[in-house]
């Protein structure tokens, strides 16, 4: 061959790729230079996603294209009925949106933000022992970022923690590092909740012994720490045992939201605008249906 | 039979291709009964061209591969490429004993070969995100040796069709 090969340069070269990967290493946990450079690698990657995702598109598509007239037309009728009854209750929500602005303004408390709503596709799943998160199909260019809360039609999902060009990276809530603040419908209650490596499980560690929960409550994001907007339901608590000798309870609940089987996620960002809730998540699901 | 073609574009072609395809099922989520045996793909594949072409494929493809992976998982960079470096440099400095072995042999070193190299990044991962190596992370171990015969045989074949000798 004309390639030179020498054993002696190899042990060199060896040590070249291992001190580079250990100034990567470094680097890359301790600044966000390499951000960049990701995001661009990430486009030369998305082939590969696009490849991974075919079997469910094709198979979504065969089941679409085998589906019964009869069964169409039925799920059409529901589809109708359930329409109308939500746009009766935008309708009264409208009405409650005002005098609700209208009593805050009396209290002198600040206007609820407004949240701007982009439909996103699932494009993968990420789940194992100590990582839970999912790949969703928008991105920066979409005007996602890092941050953004993320809900299905059911409750919380996650939290996107890295944008990319054309798709973002969303951490589940179930993932072992993570915690988000909560509240108890029932009494308002507040407190955390962490995410346990199960998909199934949450736990909420810090509860005194006189805290008043029970089986059945239903957590519901608390809005403090500005990242998860107030009011999306976030768990159902399964399990309260009380230890003795212990300070905290043990508690444990089961996420609301269709963590790893939903197909479309909503990704929340803050906008000041007011604007009717149930008009933009039309709007967004229209743009949906021109994009396809 | 015609002359035998080891032009490096060849190879560049077969390998990526391969390596291609190792990403896709390496990102595919794997059906609930073989969730933890899904075999490391691309570990297994690289291990494939690090024997055969060990004057070609070097610790530096590794690394560009690892890098590629840690982009598609969206893991912490360096950790996955200095992994499938040191796998790739292991097989290349032990290549000439390994290819007496025959593919059943060769099966216990697969297993052991990717096995230090699971060993390696999980521990890395421990001291760089808090991961803690489990049991199940080696389930895929057997994977790896269960499936080495079948894609050895696969990319053998694919090696002879495109006439590649052996670099």
């Amino acid at each position: 061959m004309a390639n030179p090969f020498r054993r002696s340069s190899q042990w060199s070269q060896f040590g070249l790729v291992a001190f580079f990967c250990v100034a990567l290493m470094i680097v890359d946990g301790r600044t966000h230079w390499l951000d960049t450079p990701r995001n661009v690698l990430s486009i030369a990657v998305t082939p590969v996603q696009m490849l991974a995702s075919m079997p469910s598109r094709v198979e979504g598509w065969i089941t679409g294209q085998l589906a019964a007239e009869p069964d169409i037309k039925i799920a059409y009728d529901n589809l109708r009925n359930e329409y109308f009854q939500l746009k009766s209750e935008a309708l009264l929500l409208r009405a409650l949106q005002e005098e609700n602005q209208a009593l805050r303004a009396l209290l002198d408390a600040s206007e609820r933000l407004q949240e701007k709503i982009t439909l996103a596709e699932l494009m993968n799943v990420q789940i194992d022992r100590d990582n839970h998160s999912i790949l969703v199909g928008k991105g920066i260019r979409h005007g996602i970022y890092g941050g953004q809360a993320v809900i299905d039609d059911q409750g919380v999902i996650g939290q996107v923690i890295d944008a990319m060009p054309f798709n973002s990276s969303v951490m589940l809530i179930t993932d072992p590092g993570h915690a988000m603040p909560v509240q108890v419908q029932r009494t308002g209650l507040r407190t955390l909740v962490y995410g346990t490596g199960s998909v199934s499980l949450l736990r909420v560690p810090f509860l005194n012994q006189n805290s008043d929960i029970q089986e059945g409550d239903v957590l519901v994001s608390s809005g403090i720490g500005g990242r998860f907007p107030n009011g999306y339901p976030v768990a159902e608590v399964t399990s309260v045992k009380i230890i003795e000798d212990e300070s905290f309870m043990q508690i444990t609940a089961r996420p609301v939201a269709k963590l790893d089987r939903s197909n479309h996620v909503l990704l929340l960002a803050r906008e000041q605008k007011a604007q009717n809730t149930s008009q933009r998540l039309l709007d967004a699901l229209v743009e949906e249906e021109d994009t396809q | 039979m015609s002359p035998r073609r080891s032009s490096g574009l060849t190879l560049f072609w077969a390998f990526s291709a391969s390596i291609f395809a190792a990403l896709v099922l390496s990102i595919l989520p794997p059906p609930q009964l073989i969730f933890y045996f899904w075999p490391d793909w691309v570990a297994l594949v690289l291990f494939y061209w690090a024997l055969t072409t060990p004057r070609r494929i070097g610790p530096w493809v590794g690394f560009l591969i690892g890098t590629l992976m840690e982009v598609l998982f969206v893991r912490s960079f360096g950790v996955m490429g200095f992994g499938l470096a040191t796998l790739v440099f292991t097989v290349n400095r032990a290549h000439l004993q390994l290819r007496v072995l025959s593919v059943w042999q060769q099966i216990i070193v697969v297993g052991l070969f990717i096995g230090i190299f699971k060993l390696l990044t999980g521990w890395l991962y421990g001291l760089i995100s808090g991961f803690t190596l489990s049991a199940e992370y080696f389930y895929s171990l057997v994977g790896c040796m269960v499936s080495w015969p079948f894609l050895f045989i696969l990319l053998q074949e694919l090696r002879r069709s495109v006439r590649l000798g052996t670099t």
